[in-house]
């Protein structure tokens, strides 16, 4: 009760600072006490309010993260218990996309493949392939792409081909660049609907991409070694090299930076060294990052992030982002600001950290 | 394996072990009970460690004394020691910064205790052969004493 009665006085407290002073560790104050009291909607609503006052503030994005990540397992938890009272074909797909959000892929294919079991229908069939196609998509490993290939094929099969299948065996396909399956597949569905200009388009799209595009298993293989997917070199295509270098020959420019690579599938920019020097560091970067990508495809860590090695050499740091990834050799310890910059670079999330936030 | 017991308990630490430079796991905690598993993420920790070797050699650079890398669902931080690395998985919750100072520490602690065990060691080495010649005061030496016993 006495508890209780604190808890809401700190409460008004953290309200009225925050209409007192409009500030973002106000914001931080009060949704820190509102998820005290266990409202985390109205916590969420916050930091939503608070981001868009404070933009990229690193204090309320890493609350919001916090209480999004709450909020998702508690309602995991809600659907859990639904599901062993009354499971119903609308719940399994929630829990399972929930679970993916999560990134809880063990989960969700227990729970999928459990549909499957008790049912035995296509749209079960449809939930597992759905799954591991999103676990490879967070993966990008050969193996998980074949799964994921093999469940999309099993469930095409039964549902005669149906569109739903279809339509997924289709973005699976661009998303790995297999265009002569994905055109296959686009007049597939052509014969589903007929004289759709959308498919129509897309065929015709496809046909020049198709005539040199690898075959689906090819496809994977260059996903896992590149880490990337073909919808992610569309994406960012027009990114142009002319972006980078002034990024890069700062980095490179700083006192005691030997070398700063950005790297995208086999093409690397590099300044710092020149001529054979310079060929000769971007491929040992690149080799490192290759094998960093390996140990953590094979420890099932998931796509990497972060890559820091430190030796007599002094420090190489990577980050692999969005655009793809950018390193950094430095003969001293590398400062956080640098570090923010390989981000940018690479497109990778800001950092969240305190400690960062603090250095 | 008290050395790295504190390891263990710092937040969002997954697994700890030392792994030996044939790839030989000495976990620590609780983590020590996944004997198969620690098997593999040995091997596969010291292949990432000689790759590194044999991507940065032909720079000209020495050998890693620090990796780590940090990926969607966690990470691995590895840490060179005499005679193997220091290993530790780590959760996509763990502060991957303020992993290296206490690896470090624990790395000069099993340095420590190995020094102590090799000083321990030279202690209890075996005493030199006994000489098998007379003495240069011609006093009869020990195995002549013995032969002389064994005669009467």
């Amino acid at each position: 009760m006495i508890q209780r009665f604190f808890t809401r006085s700190r409460l008004k407290q953290a309200r009225r600072q925050l209409a007192e002073d409009f500030s973002a560790q106000n914001y931080e104050r009060l949704i820190q006490q509102l998820a005290v009291v266990g409202e985390f909607d109205s916590a969420s609503e916050l930091c939503s309010e608070g981001l868009e006052q404070f933009p990229g503030n690193r204090g309320l994005l890493r609350l919001d993260a916090r209480i999004r990540s709450h909020v998702r397992e508690h309602r995991l938890v809600r659907l859990r218990q639904e599901l062993e009272q009354g499971p119903r074909p609308a719940l399994w797909t929630a829990y399972c996309e929930l679970c993916c959000e999560c990134a809880e892929w063990d989960e969700a294919e227990r729970a999928a493949q459990r549909w499957f079991d008790d049912d035995g229908g296509a749209a079960a069939l449809l939930l597992v392939a759905r799954v591991r196609t999103q676990r490879f998509y967070g993966d990008r490993s050969r193996r998980l792409g074949e799964q994921a290939m093999l469940a999309i094929e099993q469930a095409c099969e039964a549902s005669g081909r149906g569109l739903e299948p279809l339509r997924l065996e289709l973005r699976f396909m661009l998303a790995i660049g297999a265009f002569g399956r994905a055109r296959d597949v686009v007049a597939e569905l052509l014969d589903h609907q007929p004289g759709d200009a959308e498919l129509e388009a897309r065929y015709r799209a496809l046909e020049g991409p198709a005539a040199t595009a690898p075959e689906p298993r090819r496809a994977l293989a260059r996903v896992e070694e590149s880490g990337r997917l073909a919808t992610d070199r569309a994406e960012t295509g027009a990114l142009q090299s002319e972006d980078i270098r002034p990024a890069l020959q700062r980095l490179a420019a700083a006192p005691g930076c030997g070398a700063s690579v950005f790297l995208r599938g086999s093409t690397a920019l590099i300044q710092g060294p020149r001529g054979a020097t310079a060929q000769r560091t971007a491929r040992g970067m690149k080799n490192a990052l290759k094998a960093a990508r390996t140990v953590s495809r094979r420890l099932d860590l998931g796509p990497l992030r972060e890559l820091e090695i430190e030796g007599d050499f002094g420090q190489l740091v990577g980050e692999v982002g969005e655009r793809d990834a950018a390193l950094g050799w430095f003969r001293r310890e590398v400062q956080p600001a640098e570090r923010e910059r390989l981000r940018d670079l690479s497109g990778a999330q800001p950092s969240t950290d305190d400690h960062r936030e603090a250095a | 394996m008290q050395e790295l017991e504190p390891l263990t308990r710092l937040f969002g630490v997954r697994f700890v072990a030392l792994v030996t430079e044939d790839g030989v796991p000495i976990p620590v905690g609780a983590s020590a009970s996944r004997a198969g598993e620690a098997d593999r993420l040995a091997a596969v920790s010291q292949q990432f460690l000689s790759e590194l070797v044999q991507a940065t050699a032909p720079l000209t650079w020495g050998p890693p004394q620090w990796a780590r890398i940090a990926s969607e669902r966690g990470g691995l931080a590895l840490l060179r020691v005499r005679g193997g690395a220091l290993m530790l998985m780590y959760g996509p919750e763990c502060d991957p910064s303020a992993l290296k100072l206490p690896m470090q520490a624990a790395a000069q602690r099993v340095e420590k205790s190995l020094d102590r065990l090799g000083r321990c060691s030279s202690v209890e080495e075996p005493a030199p052969a006994l000489p098998n010649t007379a003495d240069s005061d011609g006093s009869p030496t020990v195995s002549d004493r013995v032969s002389d016993e064994a005669r009467s």
